[in-house]
């Protein structure tokens, strides 16, 4: 049975357990140095809470139990990420899997996808990333030009995809490409489990703002995969890619942003201590607001109500939460942590950009959820 | 002072621009190429000349154009120290840093080998830098040694504002940029310029920089009052930029695309300043 309200006194217990594991499990160096990591040392806290989140039991909280889950509900994983806030734990290397692939895979995928794919991602042995955007299909993700042509066996994949996080780790990826050229444009694309460690796959790191090569572009030249390895209906890959956005914007994302939220508003106040006119703990009352946000949207999702399109109201204020913290951590002139904040006020500026662009979360919810006609 | 420009700020002001947009580089480094072309055509002493009447406002116009590139050049700073310092036509042909303080530091931005450093009476520093800091993607900040006497604040009013129109030029830069990009990116079969929501960011960063340059207006007007135009100002122009990064989709993200080179710049400038202290 899963908890379907946050005061259910099963959920106190819950909270309690976490927060004793999380305090016990977080890497020491994460602990008591976060700010001073450099990205390498920032990847090795990842990789470690990766494997502590397996060994805890704590990777697919709501997973169902016959692939390795917990079997939970979303207000357990929402506690989890919660007491990991506080705990400012890091946010693992296997994220992409563990949000992205591994739900859409339950959801959508066939048995046997299910028993070869779930494990990987629970113990982050495979890195997946999420082959969507290209060149000329960003905003409108339907126009993708990357093709998946039929041959014996599965599909030979060719064309370019960009922006693409994570690439050079991945061992997977999620393959959105055009299969048909005949079918009308939401019926015309596949989605593909892509194996990424195979000849014709070319993964070439763009340089950020940032400073990091976080994202690629990759070239695929007649790229095999099998057939068994086809999410869904050939041709029916879109729906399947709006599970994945919707994940992506879910409140699962959002939990792990309001992580980030929060460790980051906490050094805020520290920063900002010293100065009058600076608000952070206006930033924190947002941040507050965040977590109830995302607590409603959850209980809704539990209850079956319709929760679907909150994801768009989250995704914009998280993205947004974090870019007015990370700006007002620069305007805080804390010479101490003044690289940490130049480094995360740029990095902050790609969260109104990616998973959506906040301009097409705002089409959304006029188009879809006030369903204002044009 | 009026609030509008002279013949010798628009002269100079467009000259600037002419060479500055032949200019190639590496913006994390000086540019002493371009800086010998503005130099030998005489830019960076008019202010010293008493018959040009160059004005406050008159540099301001060309600290804005000088924002709009990516390289480093002693320029602005050259020109102030015209303004306020006696100082030889060879001297200013080498370009002149200032010493500004920088929490407990003293440091001298658009710092390159070859300029000369002054202190805040105009008094030439002989000894080199402790330390030059590489990283500040806008040029080299040298740090003096302590003790040096920084500008003082009648001095550094003005300063506040130049750096600011420095700030606007940025703003401008990414604001044409961000034009253009819009106008030749295409998705739903159309240049995403046709969507109202890139329309308003577009026209809001518009909105910003304006304010922005008026606030760089006021602060050399109200000298008293410099430090709080330049917050203002700062963040106004910044806004601008995070707007038309915002417009430019993933390809603003990117290093090679470099649109941070600019934000960079407002927060390097307003730091040197002292205004995020
Ligand atoms: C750091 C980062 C990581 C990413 N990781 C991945 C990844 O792992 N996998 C992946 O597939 N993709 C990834 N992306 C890509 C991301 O999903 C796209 O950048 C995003 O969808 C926007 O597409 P675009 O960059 O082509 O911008 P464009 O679609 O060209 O948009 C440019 C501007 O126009 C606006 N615009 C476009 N259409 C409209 C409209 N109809 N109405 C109003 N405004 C509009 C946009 O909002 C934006 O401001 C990543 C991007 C970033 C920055």
């Amino acid at each position: 049975m899963t908890i379907t309200r946050f005061d259910d006194p099963a959920a106190a217990k819950f909270r309690e357990d976490v927060s004793t594991w999380v305090h016990e499990a977080l890497p020491t160096k994460w602990r008591t140095d976060r700010a001073a990591l450099t990205p390498d040392e920032v990847q090795q806290a990842q990789r470690e809470w990766d494997a502590a989140l397996h060994e805890g039991g704590y990777a697919g909280l709501a997973w169902p139990a016959e692939y390795g889950g917990r079997g939970f509900g979303p207000i357990e994983e929402l506690i989890y990420y919660e007491e990991s806030s506080r705990a400012n734990a890091p946010d693992g290397f296997g994220r992409i899997g563990r949000v992205l692939a591994g739900p859409t895979i339950i959801v959508a995928g066939t048995e046997a996808q299910k028993v070869k794919y779930l494990p990987r991602i629970l113990d982050a042995s495979e890195i997946w990333c999420q082959g969507f955007s290209e060149p000329g299909a960003g905003s409108d993700l339907a126009s993708v030009r990357t093709t998946a042509r039929k041959v014996d066996g599965g599909y030979l994949v060719n064309g370019q995809k960009t922006w693409t996080s994570f690439a050079q780790y991945a061992k997977r990826c999620l393959m959105l490409a055009r299969s048909s050229t005949e079918l009308g444009r939401h019926h015309n694309l596949s989605f593909l489990l892509l194996d990424m460690e195979q000849d014709g796959v070319d993964v070439r790191p763009i340089r950020q703002i940032s400073g990091e090569e976080e994202f690629s572009e990759v070239f695929f030249t007649d790229v095999f995969v099998a057939d068994e390895d086809l999410v869904g209906p050939e041709h029916e890959g879109w729906g399947i890619a709006m599970t994945v956005l919707s994940n992506e914007r879910g409140t699962t994302e959002a939990a792990t942003r309001l992580v980030e939220a929060t460790a980051q508003i906490d050094l805020l106040n520290r920063c900002c201590a010293r100065h009058e006119g600076l608000d952070a703990p206006r930033l924190r009352d947002r941040c507050e607001l965040l977590r109830w946000q995302i607590l409603r949207t959850t209980e809704e999702k539990a209850a079956e109500l319709d929760w679907f399109t909150a994801g768009s109201i989250l995704k914009v204020q998280w993205s947004e939460l974090i870019q007015d913290s990370t700006r007002l951590g620069v305007d805080s002139g804390c010479p101490e942590h003044r690289d940490y904040w130049r480094h995360h006020y740029l990095a902050s500026k790609a969260m109104s950009i990616y998973s959506g662009t906040n301009e097409i979360q705002r089409n959304i919810i006029t188009d879809r959820v006030l369903k204002v006609s044009r | 002072m009026s609030t509008i420009v002279q013949e010798i700020g628009t002269m100079a002001a467009s000259s600037v621009r002419e060479i500055l947009d032949s200019g190639r580089g590496s913006p994390a480094e000086p540019n002493a190429h371009l800086w010998s072309i503005l130099s030998d055509g005489g830019w960076g002493s008019i202010s010293s000349d008493p018959e040009n009447k160059v004005e406050l406002r008159d540099i301001l116009e060309v600290a804005r154009v000088s924002g709009r590139f990516p390289y480093s050049t002693p320029i602005v700073s050259t020109l102030l120290a015209g303004r306020w310092f006696k100082l030889d036509e060879g001297q200013l042909e080498s370009g002149i840093v200032l010493a500004l303080r920088r929490g407990a530091q003293v440091v001298a931005p658009y710092y390159s080998e070859g300029v000369i450093v002054v202190d805040g009476n105009g008094g030439i520093i002989a000894s080199s830098p402790t330390a030059v800091e590489a990283f500040s993607l806008v040029s080299p900040i040298a740090l003096l040694p302590v003790g040096t006497m920084a500008l003082s604040d009648e001095y550094l009013s003005e300063l506040r504002a130049a750096f600011l129109a420095v700030a606007v030029g940025c703003a401008d830069a990414v604001l044409d940029a961000s034009i253009a990009w819009s106008t030749t990116r295409e998705q739903f079969g159309q240049p995403i310029k046709g969507f109202q929501a890139v329309r308003h960011h577009l026209a809001n960063a518009h909105i910003a920089r304006e304010q922005a340059w008026t606030a760089a207006i006021a602060a050399a007007h109200e000298p008293e009052r410099s430090a709080a135009w330049a917050r203002q100002g700062f963040a106004l122009a910044r806004t601008s930029i995070e707007l038309g990064i915002q417009v430019h989709g993933g390809v603003g993200f990117t290093w090679e695309v470099g649109l941070h080179h600019y934000l960079n710049q407002i927060i390097e400038l307003r730091s040197v300043l002292g205004e995020d202290q």
